[in-house]
C-alpha cells in the first residue's frame, strides 16, 4: 500500500496526467514558487550559521606548505628532477607578499603601485641569479592547487624549472575585494654564491626604492586548514544541483507525454527550460573554482 | 518544417547565450562579483528571450510568462545561495 501510494505521488509529480491537470505537479507555479520560497529560506540558514558557527557550517580547507612542498617536490621526481628545500627566508618573502594583496587588495603579480614579486626577495636579502612566483586562491586542498599549476604552461615551467633548488610557500586567509578569500603564494629562487652574476627572473626588474615590508603574521609552517562539520561549498553545491537535476527530469518526462499523447496546452517551452537550467548546472560546477595566476 | 527551423534557431542562440555565459563566468572566476552581475544578466536574457519566443508565437499569456519567472528566478536564488549571499 505504502509502495503504490509512493508511486502515485511520484507520478503525480513528474508524469502529467488527470490529477494534475496534464502538466507534472512539480512544474505547476504554484510549486516552483513553494520550491524558490524554501531555496530562500534554507539560503538564509545556512548562512546564518556560517556566521554564527563556522565550525558547523564552513569552508573546508587544507592546504599546508608541508603538503604543497610534497606534492610539488613529487611532481619534480616524476619529471626527472631534483626536489626543492624548503626555504625559510622564501616563505617569509612570500608571506610579505601575500600580506601586501590583503593590504593593498590585488590579486597580481605587480602591485597596483607598482611594487613588483622580486622587491620581496630583496626585503628579506635574498640575492637571487634566479626568481620565480606562482599564485592561487580560493583552492580546498594543497592537492588542488599543484595540480592547477600543473595544468597551466607558465606555471608548470616553473614548477619543472632545473634552475630554482630553494622554494618558499605562504598560505594565508583574509579578505580580498570584501571577500573572504585563502592565498597560496609559492616563491622559487636559487640564491646568488657568485659575487657578479646578474639575477634573473624573466619578468620586471626590482624597483630601486622598496617599501616598508608588511607586517608578517602567518607562521612559516602554517597553513590554512579548516575542518568544519558540514563543508558548505559541497552541501550548497550538491542541493543545488539536486534541485535543478530533479526539475530537468520533470521537464523531460512532461515534454515526452505530451508529445506522445499530442496534447495542446498553453505553457512555457521545456526545451527552453531544460537548457537553462543544464545551463545552470554548468554555472553552479564552475563557480567558486579555485583561480591561478 | 519552417516552425521546426525557427525553434532550432531560437535554441541555438539561448544555447550560445549559456555556452557564453558559463565561459565568462570562468575567465571572470577571481572576480565574484562580476560573476554575480554575469548570471544575472545571462538570466534576464532567458527571460526576456523565452517572453520574446512566445510572442513570436502568438500564444504569450500572463501564465507562461509567470512560469518563465519563476524558472529564472529559482536558478538565481539556487546560484546565490552556491555563492553564499550576494
Amino acid at each position: 500500500m505504502m509502495v503504490r501510494d509512493m508511486i502515485s505521488f511520484l507520478r503525480h509529480l513528474f508524469i502529467p496526467h488527470d490529477s494534475n491537470n496534464y502538466r507534472s505537479k512539480l512544474l505547476h507555479h504554484k510549486s516552483l514558487f513553494v520550491l524558490f520560497l524554501l531555496v530562500v529560506i534554507f539560503s538564509s540558514f545556512t548562512i546564518s550559521l556560517r556566521q554564527s558557527a563556522p565550525q558547523v557550517l564552513g569552508v573546508a580547507t587544507n592546504i599546508t606548505p608541508q603538503d604543497l612542498l610534497l606534492t610539488t617536490n613529487q611532481k619534480r621526481t616524476e619529471n626527472g628532477l631534483a626536489p626543492l628545500a624548503l626555504s625559510g627566508k622564501l616563505s617569509s618573502a612570500a608571506s610579505s607578499k601575500a600580506q601586501d594583496m590583503f593590504v593593498k587588495d590585488y590579486w597580481a603579480h605587480n602591485a597596483p603601485d607598482g611594487t613588483t614579486p622580486w622587491t620581496f626577495f630583496q626585503l628579506i636579502d635574498y640575492n637571487y641569479i634566479y626568481a620565480g612566483e606562482n599564485l592561487a586562491k580560493n583552492f580546498n586542498d594543497s592537492e588542488g592547487v599543484v595540480n592547477a599549476w600543473m595544468a597551466s604552461t607558465s606555471h608548470r615551467e616553473n614548477m619543472l624549472s632545473a634552475r630554482y633548488d630553494e622554494v618558499g610557500f605562504a598560505v594565508v586567509n583574509g579578505k580580498l575585494s570584501n571577500e573572504e578569500t585563502t592565498l597560496v603564494v609559492e616563491f622559487f629562487g636559487k640564491e646568488q654564491t657568485l659575487q657578479g652574476q646578474a639575477p634573473t627572473t624573466g619578468a620586471s626588474v626590482p624597483p630601486e626604492i622598496l617599501p616598508t615590508p608588511a607586517p608578517v603574521t602567518q607562521s612559516l609552517v602554517a597553513g590554512v586548514t579548516n575542518t568544519p562539520l558540514i563543508d558548505s561549498t559541497a552541501l550548497t553545491k550538491k542541493v543545488s544541483i539536486f534541485i535543478l537535476a530533479i526539475l530537468i527530469l520533470a521537464f523531460i518526462l512532461d515534454m515526452i507525454y505530451i508529445e506522445r499523447q499530442k496534447l495542446v496546452r498553453l505553457v512555457g517551452h521545456n526545451i527552453d527550460h531544460i537548457l537553462f537550467l543544464a545551463g545552470a548546472i554548468l554555472f553552479i560546477i564552475v563557480l567558486g573554482k579555485g583561480v591561478i595566476l | 518544417m519552417l516552425f521546426h527551423k525557427n525553434h532550432l534557431i531560437h535554441y541555438l542562440i539561448i544555447l550560445s547565450i549559456i555556452a557564453l555565459g558559463i565561459g565568462s563566468v570562468i575567465l571572470l572566476s577571481s572576480n565574484k562579483n562580476l560573476q554575480l552581475i554575469l548570471v544575472l544578466v545571462v538570466s534576464l536574457f532567458y527571460l526576456c528571450y523565452g517572453i520574446f519566443h512566445h510572442a513570436l508565437e502568438h500564444d504569450v499569456t500572463i501564465k507562461i510568462v509567470v512560469e518563465y519567472v519563476l524558472v529564472t528566478l529559482l536558478a538565481v536564488a539556487l546560484f546565490i545561495f552556491v555563492r553564499g549571499g550576494f
